[in-house]
């Protein structure tokens, strides 16, 4: 059981953005996707989701759980988005609905796939919210009003309310400074440990991609180049396209480690 | 919230200021003597003289302009020169013409624009967006004279369906009879409607387009629903102010825009009525109508910014 991706090929108009890739995660695995900017990971997200634009056309295999969803319709897609799956977005500064409060947006997926009351739905949301550290008090809060670090928590719980089996994070900590970046994954994945669920984590950061997987895929131009163990990838790389990550990965944190006085400026300290 | 209306309501006192000030000067500073151009250019300069003393145009600007001014604190806009009637009536007859013209259009527009342009942004089939692109850009390119023709020969002559012939146009005695002048409104209404309904239509389009690549529809897919529904609640609700902006600014518009529909159809509306004002020199009701025009331009501009804020949570505390 989990997700098989097989022979995945995307194309948006005439335009070929993925060229047949395969990649697995298994139940309760953390698998890693990490590619340079532009090699078509958030396409293979969207492919799983069911959210490629109305203008990609789509073959191959994406099997959930034994379930084919290559060429599914979009209302039994939507049966199974935020339900069997839960998805982590990138920018949640954008993603949240800004009219919608942290409580109705967690609640989201809960209203749309469960006959709950109103109460029950607000004790789950009021659990979850402190699951993922959100203070009881920004229950009514707009996503406007939040930091970055707390957006994300909104998006992770908004993910994980109705316990997803397989989780996707589409490089959830991009948009975050270094010391919330840490802390976002480390929560992202106990969380999702906890729950027993397996998670796709989407990155082009390999120093990221160390705290969150032991195994992963390397993608480039809409191709699979490699895959192995996070570890074994980060000390010997086999691709130039991989080693190229790798020692971007390196500057960074030695850059960040060099100014790691500077670092103090968390969401905490907002 | 109360210093932000207070602030943007003082905004639109001083608007409307400059807006007097501009046109009482531009009448006055333009080449040529005011009393000669509406006593006509042939006029003997006794009846250009004692016109100029009747409209007190030779009294100090200030003073004219004061004069002006606290008639129109009064709800004294001058009279016209042709009939002798006060502006106030003559404009009040006219809005009672243009004004449920320009609702009815718009409504028509708006109940076949936003549907439309949410169709052309949910298509999935290729084939089905390039109809709906066509629909846009013919609906669009149509001119107004054109499509009223069009339905004219359609519906007054062809068949008879509708009274109503440019000759009959609307009736005399106004609203006197309700059900022949809302009658009368039908065909132009509808020719106003599909050519604004196309540029509803895009601009509908455009604004969901613009909230979809935000990301807020993924992420209301990602949740559970289907991308309609996230279309049409989420896109739509979150495109709102968008719109609200373009339906405030079209409505404004096309209170001179509907001008050559009032004409197609003999309608004696405010556009057209303006235009027989200019025809006719009668500067001085051009001027108070031209304030009126412009202030009611501002209550819509204040209008459609008062509702953005009532509906964008991110404005409003904000500058507080
Ligand atoms: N809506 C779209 N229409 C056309 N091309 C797109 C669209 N979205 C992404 N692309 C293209 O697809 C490729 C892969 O994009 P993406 O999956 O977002 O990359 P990544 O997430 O790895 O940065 C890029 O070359 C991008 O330009
Ligand atoms: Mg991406």
């Amino acid at each position: 059981m989990g997700i098989v991706v097989d022979d995945l090929q995307v194309a948006i108009g005439s335009r070929p953005i993925l060229h047949g890739v395969h990649l697995e995660v298994r139940d309760g695995q953390r698998v890693g996707l990490v590619g340079p900017s532009g090699s078509g990971k958030s396409m293979i997200s969207r492919a799983i989701m069911g959210l490629l634009p109305p203008t990609a056309g789509c073959t191959g295999s994406i099997e959930l759980n034994g379930r084919q969803l290559v060429g599914l319709p979009d209302a039994e897609m939507a049966a199974l988005r935020g339900a069997a799956v839960g998805m982590v977005f990138q920018n949640p500064g954008t993603a949240l609905n800004p009219l919608l409060t942290v409580g109705r947006q967690i609640a989201l997926p809960l209203e749309l796939h469960y006959e709950l009351t109103a109460d029950e739905r607000e004790g789950r949301v009021r659990a979850m919210m402190r699951k993922v550290g959100l203070p009881d008090e920004l229950y009514g809060r707009r996503p406007h009003e939040l930091s970055g670090g707390q957006q994300q928590r909104v998006g992770i719980a908004t993910a994980l309310i109705t316990s997803p089996r397989l989780i996707i994070a589409d490089e959830p900590t991009t948009a975050l400074d270094s010391m919330t970046q840490r802390q976002i994954v480390d929560l992202l994945v106990s969380l999702v440990d906890e729950a027993g669920a397996a998670l796709l984590f989407i990155t082009h950061d390999f120093s990221v991609l160390a705290r969150a997987t032991r195994y992963c895929y390397v993608l480039d131009a809409g191709r699979i180049v490699e895959r192995g163990r996070t570890e074994a990838l980060l000390e010997a790389p086999h691709t130039p396209q991989a080693r190229t990550l790798v020692e971007a990965a390196r500057r960074l944190t030695l850059h960040v480690d060099g100014t790691g006085a500077q670092e103090t400026e968390t969401e905490e300290g907002r | 919230m109360i210093k932000y209306l207070a602030r943007r309501c003082a905004l639109f006192a001083l608007a409307l200021f400059v807006v007097s000030v501009v046109v009482f000067l531009a009448l006055r500073v333009l080449p040529g003597d005011l009393a000669t151009i509406m006593a006509g250019l042939n006029s003997p300069p006794e009846r250009v003289a004692a016109l100029r003393a009747e409209l007190g145009l030779d009294r100090p600007l200030a003073a004219q302009y004061g004069d002006w001014i606290a008639g129109l604190m009064r709800g004294d806009f001058g009279t016209t020169m042709l009939t002798g009637q006060p502006v106030a009536s003559v404009v009040g007859a006219r809005v009672q013409i243009t004004f449920p013209l320009i609702m009815l259009g718009l409504l028509i527009a708006l109940a076949l624009g936003v549907p439309l342009g949410c169709a052309s942004v949910m298509a999935r089939s290729a084939r089905a967006r390039g109809l709906y692109q066509a629909v846009a850009i013919v609906g669009g390119a149509v001119p107004a004279l054109w499509a009223g023709l069009v339905l004219i020969l359609l519906f007054g002559r062809g068949s008879g369906l509708l009274p109503i012939l440019p000759a009959s146009g609307f009736p005399q005695d106004g609203w006197g009879d309700p059900a022949q002048a809302a009658l009368a409104l039908v065909l132009p209404a509808v020719t106003v409607g599909v050519i604004v309904g196309a540029s509803i239509m895009r601009y509908t389009r455009s604004a969901l387009q613009s909230v979809a690549s935000t990301g807020a529809i993924e992420m209301a897919m990602a949740c559970g629903m289907t991308r309609r529904r996230a279309l049409t609640h989420v896109g739509l609700r979150l495109a709102m102010p968008q719109l609200v902006s373009v339906v405030g600014l079209t409505f404004a518009e096309m209170i001179t825009g509907v001008m050559v529909i009032e004409n197609l159809f003999a309608l004696p509306g405010i556009g057209s009525g303006l235009v027989d004002d200019l025809t006719h020199r009668d500067l001085i009701a051009v001027q108070s109508e031209l304030f009126m025009l412009a202030a009611f331009f501002l209550v819509i501009g204040l209008l459609v910014d008062l509702t953005h804020r009532a509906l964008d949570p991110r404005l409003g505390e904000d500058d507080e």
